[in-house]
């Protein structure tokens, strides 16, 4: 529910946001505003928004809405948070298989940072793929 | 929970293939061309007799030869060459390495790396003295508080005053006429006129030489900036001389430097550094800070400056905090072994949780 982060309201503002970030990795947040899930994630996106503006900007696309990348990228977690860097998808290592995205609410203001910075550092040396400097694989135990 | 593994990674693969944003990967799923058909190619025929007599009959079709190779759309034979040709090293390249040391992966800004050959070094040192060089002759120019795009104006603005060779001509011919006495005050205009040109040339040349090094805003940089940079730069390099002569152990030679002692409290710091690793002891407290100031700011702001590190070697609460330590520092220890299994860290002074050393990339925080 957070009227704060932009939202984009189309296939073309989604491509238009990857594209035109220069030099900061773009977080998208794919879901729906009243779902429980991402309003527990989009909290957190809110509160770190202003501490990463220097190398990550933040976007909510209601997947309802923008049913473009469904298929794409295989959309169907409540809540899915991608990494984008200069036009080019990042995968992150979270130990949980998935390396496309977070599909979970995160909370940790300071680890969902964390892992934006190693996005970044690591998109900026030219890698497809970081590991998140925490391993996610025993969310799935509890 | 294998199950789910499984499933995902099942997903991942097919995400990379349809994955359409990231054009690279395009290319590779697009066909390049495409094979031609073997029912196009035309007036082909069955094979009748093997031999007539002692001599063989080649049949009036491709068969034997689609064995070894195919045709592409436009009709070019190509051979399937793929078990022949095999370059086995290829194999053994690491990709994402090589792609780290591409220089425009990463930006304008080339990794600095300690292993850098000497060669790379001189070449950096010959940059930034000439940088330098260039930045004082730009001072020179410059007038307090003025940008080099203001200066470049300012120098410009009398150009109109110069006579053209044209002009000049005429006004030769005019002297010979006789009309010397408005002359001469004119000349004293042109040739401030003509100096101050030079100077603009020279002005932009040096910007220009800036530019070919990555400094892309030194139009826009004003007087002040420069003489800061200046100045920094010049701290900077007196510094790396110190520690080569350091390196070398001759220090006595160029004990000429005021700041020799700085540059010997470095050195003392990293041996402490070293000590504190060999014995794995408590020496954590006694470390002397290193040169580099600590950056106070949260870990949130990706800095360009250095980051430091603090680690401890378990989970329990007494385990001490030990640290900082630069980086590349960090980087060693987790190479070689020295982490074992992983002890965990965070950035100096974030506050924030411990992550566990295995995960951490540290190449990634070397700038």
């Amino acid at each position: 529910m957070s009227y704060m982060l932009q939202h984009l309201h189309n296939g073309w503002q989604v491509d238009q946001a990857i594209l035109s970030e220069e030099d900061r990795v773009v977080v998208i947040r794919f879901g729906h505003d009243w779902d429980p899930t991402c309003m527990v994630m989009d909290e957190t996106l809110y509160k770190c928004a202003d501490k990463m503006k220097n190398f990550a900007v933040v976007y909510l696309v209601d997947i309802t809405e923008v049913p473009d990348f469904n298929k794409m990228y295989e959309l169907y977690d409540p809540c899915t948070c991608m990494f984008f860097y200069r036009n080019k998808h990042i995968m992150i290592d979270l130990g949980t298989g998935n390396n496309n995205k977070i599909n979970w609410s995160m909370e940790d203001m300071q680890e969902f940072i964390d892992i934006v910075e190693t996005v970044y550092r690591g998109a900026r040396k030219g890698r497809g793929l970081v590991v998140s400097p925490k391993d996610y694989s025993t969310k799935y135990r509890y | 929970m294998a199950d789910i593994e499984e499933k995902s990674d099942d997903k991942a693969t097919r995400f990379k293939e349809k994955h359409s944003l990231d054009s690279d990967e395009e290319d590779e799923d697009g066909k390049k061309y495409d094979v031609l058909a073997d029912d196009d190619i035309e007036g082909q025929e069955e094979a009748t007799i093997d031999y007539d007599e002692d001599i063989q009959i080649m049949p009036f079709n491709m068969r034997e030869e689609m064995e070894e190779g195919h045709f592409d759309a436009d009709g070019t034979y190509i051979f399937d060459k793929t078990k022949e040709i095999r370059d086995n090293w290829i194999d053994n390249i690491d990709w994402v390495k090589v792609k780290h040391l591409n220089p425009e992966a990463s930006g304008t800004k080339r990794p600095l790396e300690g292993s850098d050959s000497s060669d790379d070094e001189e070449d950096e040192s010959t940059k930034n003295t000439k940088a330098m060089k260039a930045y004082s002759s730009i001072l020179d120019i410059l007038e307090k508080g003025e940008t080099v795009a203001k200066a470049i104006r300012r120098l410009g603005k009398n150009k109109s005053k110069i006579p053209s060779a044209s002009q000049r001509w005429k006004a030769k011919k005019k002297k010979t006429a006789g009309s010397e006495a408005t002359e001469n005050c004119d000349q004293e205009s042109i040739n401030k006129a003509i100096a101050e040109q030079k100077q603009m040339l020279q002005l932009t040349e040096l910007c220009d030489m800036l530019i070919q090094q990555g400094i892309m805003d030194i139009y826009e940089t004003p007087y002040e900036r420069i003489s800061f940079t200046l100045k920094q730069m010049r701290e900077k390099s007196q510094n790396s001389r110190l520690t080569i002569a350091e390196k070398s152990n001759d220090g006595d030679l160029l004990d000429m430097f005021a700041d020799d002692f700085e540059g010997k409290d470095d050195n003392k710091g990293n041996e402490e550094m070293e000590k504190d690793l060999s014995s794995q002891g408590d020496a954590g407290e006694e470390f002397k800070k290193p040169a580099v100031p600590p950056d106070g700011k949260s870990s949130a702001t990706a800095n360009i400056e250095e980051v430091l590190w603090e680690y401890k070697e378990n989970d329990s609460g007494e385990a001490k905090i030990k640290g900082p330590f630069t980086t590349s520092q960090m980087s060693k220890w987790s190479d070689d072994g020295t982490f074992g299994p992983g002890v965990l860290c965070r950035k100096y002074q974030s506050e924030g949780q411990f992550y566990n050393s295995s995960r951490l990339d540290f190449d990634l925080y070397d700038e």
